[in-house]
């Protein structure tokens, strides 16, 4: 990788610098001496990374950053004079040479002729948190049972045709694969053991459609469909494995020796969209969309595991302690699902303007499975096969109305005024003990009022707010949004021309007064930010924000051991701050050496008291007109109070090159 | 629909087709201002004198287009396809005498620039957006006259993010949490889950594959369809336990510790039965003895706890 890196530069460079090998003049195109055809900059380097201190699989799960050559960034753009093959082209690229996200993007354009747009993401996923799932961590174990290291790819392409004109033809393909291991646990009745995990997915999507764009008109017809696999694999290899359960069970120590669990889903999908935009009359616009996908999966599940294990549901009563078993499953899965929404804008008067939205999203959930199970102890077996009880369903309806009054009451201020109305039902299985019935139905109806303004004195200032206030008398789940007012406020100030000011504030409270649930939610958010630029910034800018955010919810429950009801408490305290302090120091060679400081930090008491600091410093200075070095330092520091083993602290350093072609 | 809504809406349909004729009052009031209203359109030639570097650098803007662009009925005038006709700035150089898109109020600015962009397919959620409603303008976050092949929108991703960060201040700070998406590391953009234009799903949320919310494009494994679907995965999305942004606990769950966030709903009591209630309540309860740490931890037994197409308790 680091070979390939380094040639990669190598060719970037070399071929950067051949226009100036070659005088403009005997050039073949007709573009001017003076246009570059190539023209962008690109930065690598090297990074060194101390020692972590602390909990390294915590900082990987948080950072992940590594040593060695890098490519940090690279942005080119290629012109064609000639533009017989495209007028430009966007080469990007970001974090290539090991880094946990490497990005890389392609967008081509020939005007009228084509759009060719190509991304690539490349995106560790690692975590292993030791406070996460863990069990054992009462007894200095830290080993999280929920742990994976994958590693996750992305492929977007669209090739677009005659942009521009009436009728734009257009074909795309995405892929998104990951591959890597994990732990997770294997769970029997009264013990799980956690082991190795494989895991394996792909999702393939191909679509293509046509835009009809006309001056009054335009429809959007597409048509797509996905495939999918996701292969998982648990296995244990031979060895007794005495899971999470310390002490017997039945009489009996339950251990696992063998394990061979496959879990194959494969599904696909096929989806129709239709888009619908018009502007019938000067005063009128109408948007409408349908929505259509229809995704399934079926499932082939396998599982042979021996040991000591128990049953507490056997297929044979004799059969409560065994010592193998076998589980055969097919099962599959559908899920139709329509959505549709119309929108109108009306310009009523010069100064009135009048939006109406509606939305409707449908889609149930069927599923079926069929089962064979087979338990084995000594030479005594039994099985036991057939389907489930009862079809799986899961029906969602869900349907939203708003309109919305915006006025200009005064040329520097508008009013805004509006009612939503949601509303839907659903219906899902009911639980086992349920003593309902095997199926449960909810309705939804909610009332929300709406209002807001934006005030524009002058160019200068600019102060704007919205609110929400709804009301339900039923709804889904305990913690939905019940009784709430929701409140944003914006304003912006350019103080002088060298200093512009803004500040933020939110706020969500929501309350369900309801006797078993007295749910009482509260989060507020304050920011402010600055931006200074002192005679535009030639010598120093600052940028800098600082949040405050609280956060408090309080929601009963009956806790089971003691059979008592409590109320369960979450609360957070906030302080995040990010900064840029940029110095351009006196002139060397007609280029300035530049130094940044920054960085960011997030400091919160309450429930899980975190502190997380990643300050930056970064010194470039101009060794040639078009030859910046640059070196950097950064320090990552994670401290939690209740979780002290999960912190990490480390410095990175940073030396490179950046090169404006 | 019913009640209120409904007669909202009536009403609406019922005025709309008296509005041409109040348009058309309106737009005659506007016409009645006199002098200034009188300018004409002068070409784009006739600003090149003045805005020499400006009209050079638009030769490589995409809105180039428009100057050449018979269908659009602007050839020749593609300035003044913004900035309205220009014969009276032309003449005075003042800039009180020509449209400034930027110093609009938004729906005016939005509407030169709708009169070409409405018929794309970019802008069909426009009333369900936020922008729409908050009257953020398309020049609040596209340049018109950059050079750059695409100078008109930012799509490297750390660029977009500094954009959206620009007035989203509090959700940037949720970013620098240690538990978040890689936003501030520049390998996704806000525009990877968002749709600035507006979408019919809730907080302006992209959609993958027609209408399935745009977080499976990334996180397919979680999409499904279920044999044994987990209810509030597919009602109230990934953000009933999870906070999309950053958090301090844990694959950024809602509450600090899992058993926490399974408490909420499993909280071992029933809806209250109200008058017309209909809440789902019956959620299975979480009998196990939470004091134990095997018990603390419910996703060590629940593994497939975004749904499962083996069990039922989504045990595997």
């Amino acid at each position: 990788m680091r070979l390939i890196l380094a040639i990669f530069l190598a060719v970037v460079t070399l071929a950067a610098q051949e226009p100036s090998a070659q005088p403009a003049q005997e050039a073949p195109s007709p573009a001017p001496a003076t246009e570059q055809w190539l023209t962008g900059n690109i930065e690598f380097g090297n990074r060194w990374v101390s020692d972590v201190r602390g909990n390294a699989e915590a900082y990987r799960s948080v950072v992940n950053l590594g040593e060695g050559p890098k490519l940090f960034g690279l942005d080119l753009t290629l012109t064609d004079p000639s533009r017989r093959l495209f007028d430009s082209a966007v080469i990007r690229a970001n974090s290539w040479g090991g880094d946990p996200y490497n990005t890389a993007s392609v967008d081509v354009r020939r005007e009228r002729s084509y759009n060719l747009s190509f991304d690539y993401r490349n995106i560790a996923y690692f975590n292993s948190l030791p406070s996460f799932a863990n069990p054992a961590v009462d007894r200095g174990i830290f080993l999280s049972q929920r742990s994976f290291d994958i590693q996750r790819r992305m492929i977007d392409t669209e090739l677009e045709l005659m942009p521009g004109s009436r009728i734009i033809p257009y074909v795309a393909f995405s892929r998104d694969w990951g591959a890597g291991s994990g732990v997770t646990s294997f769970v029997t009745d009264g013990n799980e053991f956690a082991v190795a995990n494989d895991l394996r997915d792909r999702t393939n999507n191909f679509r293509g459609g046509v835009r009809v764009e006309l001056n009054r008109f335009h429809a959007t017809f597409e048509q797509g469909g996905t495939n999918f696999k996701d292969h998982q694999r648990l296995f244990h290899s031979p060895g007794p494995h005495y899971g999470n359960r310390t002490v017997p069970l039945l009489g009996r120590q339950t251990l696992l020796s063998t394990l061979e669990q496959a879990y194959r889903v494969e599904g696909d999908s096929v989806y129709t969209k239709g888009l619908v935009t018009t502007n019938p009359a000067s005063w009128v616009n109408l948007y409408g969309q349908f929505l259509y996908s229809r995704p399934d999966s079926d499932v082939s599940y396998s599982q042979d595991n021996s040991g000591k294990f128990v049953s507490f549901d056997p297929p044979l009563s004799s059969l409560r302690l065994f010592d193998s078993q076998m589980v055969l499953l097919t099962s599959e899965s559908k899920q139709p699902h329509t959505s549709g929404s119309f929108g109108a804008e009306l310009r009523l008067h010069r100064r009135i303007r009048v939006t109406e939205a509606v939305m409707t999203d449908r889609f149930h959930t069927t599923g079926s499975a069929l089962l064979q199970e087979t338990l084995a102890a000594g030479t005594v077996s039994a099985t036991s096969s057939g389907v489930p009880p009862g079809l799986e369903k899961l029906i969602f309806n869900y349907s939203r109305q708003e309109v919305n009054v915006l006025a200009d009451v005064l040329p520097r201020l508008t009013l805004r005024g509006g009612h939503r109305y949601v509303w839907g039902d659903a219906q899902v299985r009911a639980p086992q003990l349920s003593q309902t019935g095997t199926v449960e139905n909810g309705e939804l109806k909610m009332h929300v009022g709406l209002a807001g303004f934006v005030f524009r004195a002058a160019q200068k200032l600019t102060v704007s707010a919205d609110f929400e206030g709804g009301s339900a008398d039923r709804n889904y789940f305990r913690t939905s949004l019940q009784d709430y007012k929701k409140l944003s406020a914006r304003a912006n100030y350019q103080v002088l021309n060298s200093l512009n000011m803004g500040a933020r504030f939110s706020l969500l409270d929501n309350q369900n007064p309801a006797q078993n649930i007295r749910n009482d939610f509260l989060s507020r958010d304050n920011s402010i930010t600055v931006l200074w630029t002192p005679a535009g910034g030639k010598r120093v800018s600052l940028l800098g924000d600082y949040s405050r955010s609280t956060l408090r919810s309080d929601l009963l429950a009956v806790v089971p051991s003691t059979l008592q009801s409590e109320l369960s408490t979450y609360a957070e305290r906030a302080h995040t701050g990010t900064a840029l302090l940029e110095i351009n120091l006196p002139d060397v060679q007609k280029a300035s050496p530049k130094l940044s400081l920054g960085g960011s930090f997030f400091k919160s008491s309450g429930s899980r008291p975190t502190e997380y600091y990643q300050p930056i410093g970064r010194f470039s200075v101009p060794f040639h007109r078009k030859v910046r070095g640059f070196f950097e330092w950064r320090w990552y520091r994670l401290f939690e109070s209740f979780y002290q083993y999960e912190g990490f602290r480390t410095h990175q350093f940073v030396g490179g090159l950046q090169l404006a072609l | 629909m019913s009640g209120g809504p409904a007669w909202a809406f009536l009403a609406v349909l019922l005025c709309a087709p008296a509005m041409p004729a109040v348009q058309a009052a309106g737009e005659q009031k506007q016409e009645q201002k006199p002098a200034k209203q009188a300018a004409t359109y002068v070409g784009s030639e006739t600003c090149q004198a003045c805005h020499e570097d400006i009209y050079k650098a638009f030769q490589r803007n995409p809105h180039h287009a428009v100057e050449k662009d018979a269908r659009r009925k602007w050839e020749g005038k593609a300035c003044e396809s913004c900035h309205g006709p220009g014969s009276a700035h032309a003449e005075s150089t003042e800039k009180k005498d020509i449209v400034n898109p930027a110093g609009l109020a938004a729906s005016e600015a939005d509407r030169g620039c709708l009169g070409c962009h409405l018929n794309q397919p970019t802008h069909v959620g426009r009333v369900f957006g936020g922008h729409g409603k908050n009257q953020v303008s398309c020049v609040s976050c596209h340049s018109i006259h950059g050079t750059a092949p695409e100078s008109l929108v930012a799509r490297k991703a750390s660029t977009v993010n500094k954009k959206c960060a620009e007035c989203h201040t509090p959700v940037w700070a949720e970013f620098q949490r240690p538990h978040k998406h890689r936003l501030p590391e520049g390998a996704m953009s806000c525009v990877d889950c968002h749709n600035p234009h507006g979408s019919f799903l809730p907080r302006s949320m992209q959609t993958v594959s027609a209408n399935e919310p745009g977080c499976f494009k990334c996180h397919g494994d979680k999409r499904g369809p279920f044999t044994y679907e987990h209810a509030p995965v597919r009602f109230e999305g990934c953000t009933a336990c999870h906070q999309p942004h950053g958090s301090a606990n844990p694959r950024m769950l809602n509450r600090h510790e899992v058993r926490l966030t399974c408490l909420e709903c499993h909280a071992n009591l029933p809806l209250p039965t109200l008058a017309g209630s209909n809440g789902l309540g019956g959620v299975p309860p979480s009998f196990h003895d939470l004091r134990s740490p095997r018990y603390r931890n419910c996703t060590i037994c629940h593994v497939k706890v975004h749904g499962s197409h083996v069990n039922r308790a989504l045990l595997r």
